[in-house]
């Protein structure tokens, strides 16, 4: 209620991106991607901790079928924005303390997906697979130009230096100067955590 | 409504701190129910998170993990391939075209030629897994650190260890254009931590200010009898407060 009462003051600012000069919005776009990704250098240049971009509702990139075209035009929603948001938090000095983090919640399989016996999908996409996956990071104290493990020969499977998604989360905690062993908090009688009794710091990634 | 009132007054007890302390007070002395920046438990690299969600799953072959084998296995079957949740054949090789960008030489897809020209200062990790192979449980292990059990988001538990910057804006924002992801709003709650540490959501396929951010301006009262009225109510909350001896639950 307070904080709604403050926003007043300052969100109608933040989040209105039409007042950025004509240039800048070109290089991000006038798409939903394009403008939530500036709006969120806004924030980040605004002083909010944790800003979260969802490429759009329900699960966009889930490319059962037809892989090719649809992920071309998702990567074509995403990448130009991606750009600008990487060009402007360099420009802005801002990159050295924001760590963005890109990805999904798992990758797809390297075999193709089968037709169902209803004979409504073609194999032309792929399924889900949390065996093996990517995510990038840049900025926030972590190294650049580098690729981490990998997956086997197919890419089904992260096979070198797996990282589980609690690992991912101990060390963005650990960029933001927390240890996710300390941050804790009291609940039904025990102490919780976001890494539970898991995770590890990845050395590593820091620069 | 009671709750409501408890917000008001933690976040005017809020500025109240700000004005006292110098500093802002180490995670040990702050009250953890407000949003006032606090320091970390040691020296900070990086001070904001902006997670860009690819949601859906977005295949690594075919944006920064280039697998040329697939291309000699093409149309045949891939020896030890794994179970998939739902049938899946032969390899699919890539059918886009990858090239190594800047000193770093990574390769990067045809996809993604934007985010390519910042490679050398990408960490491309190839080597992530989760627990299952379905949406739901997949976005809430990556959100919220458990794919089945009700439990705070990542974006929570950051402010709630570090609070923010800004006392004017959320700490924690999420935005999706159109509607909710899968998961809906559990993909950014606070579950069992405070309330104020929750994600605020925007819609972003508004554009107008005033649809953007939902009931941004107040339809009747101006700022200033706002700010009246949560004085008021802040004052009858501090008494109802002391009246039970400072209860912690209130």
């Amino acid at each position: 209620m307070e904080l709604a009462w403050r926003m007043q003051f300052e969100a109608g600012e933040a989040f209105d991106v039409t007042k950025e000069p004509k240039h800048i919005l070109e290089r991000y776009g006038d798409t939903p991607h394009g403008r939530q990704l500036l709006i969120a250098r806004r924030l980040v240049e605004r002083g909010v901790r944790y800003v979260q971009v969802w490429h759009g509702q329900g699960q966009p990139w889930d490319s059962h079928q037809e892989i090719e075209k649809n992920h071309r035009k998702l990567a074509g929603e995403a990448d130009k924005p991606i750009g600008a948001l990487l060009d402007d938090l360099v420009g802005l000095g801002l990159l050295d303390s924001t760590f963005v983090l890109w990805g999904g919640e798992f990758g797809r399989t390297p075999t193709v997906e089968l037709p169902n016996d209803a004979g409504t999908k073609t194999a032309t996409g792929r399924d889900h697979n949390h065996h093996g996956f990517t995510v990038w990071m840049a900025g926030g104290g972590v190294k650049g130009g580098e690729a981490y493990g990998a997956t086997d020969e197919f890419g089904f499977q992260a096979v070198e230096k797996p990282v589980h998604v609690h690992d991912l989360q101990a060390t963005m905690l650990h960029l933001l100067g927390l240890d996710h062993k300390k941050l804790t908090y009291r609940h039904s009688g025990r102490d919780f955590r976001l890494t539970d009794v898991h995770g590890r710091v990845m050395h590593d990634w820091l620069a | 409504m009671r709750s409501g009132l408890g917000v008001g007054w933690m976040a005017a007890s809020t500025v109240l701190q700000e004005s006292l302390h110098a500093k802002p007070p180490t995670l040990k002395q702050h009250d953890p129910h407000t949003l006032a920046a606090r320091h970390s438990h040691f020296p900070a690299r990086a001070k904001a998170v902006i997670h860009i969600f690819a949601n859906g799953g977005p295949s690594h072959i075919d944006t920064f993990d280039p697998k040329s084998k697939l291309k000699e296995y093409a149309g045949r079957e891939i020896p030890g391939a794994l179970k998939t949740e739902r049938r899946t054949g032969s390899a699919l090789p890539s059918p886009f075209q990858f090239q190594k960008y800047g000193e770093s030489g990574l390769p990067v897809s045809e996809l993604f030629p934007s985010v390519a020209r910042h490679v050398d200062r990408l960490l491309v990790v190839r080597s992530m897994h989760a627990d299952v192979p379905n949406h739901e449980p997949s976005l809430l292990l990556m959100n919220c650190g458990d794919g089945r059990l009700v439990r705070p988001s990542a974006g929570a538990w950051v402010t709630y260890g570090l609070g923010t910057e800004n006392q004017n804006l959320p700490g924690f924002v999420a935005m999706c254009p159109g509607g909710y992801p899968i998961s809906g709003t559990a993909n950014w709650r606070s579950a069992f931590l405070p309330g104020v540490f929750q994600g605020t959501y925007i819609d972003t396929k508004k554009k107008k200010v005033d649809e953007l951010v939902e009931c941004i301006r107040h339809p009747i009262l101006n700022e200033k009898v706002q700010r009246e009225q949560f004085d008021l109510m802040a004052s009858l909350d501090r008494k109802h407060l002391q009246q039970r001896k400072n209860d912690a639950a209130l």
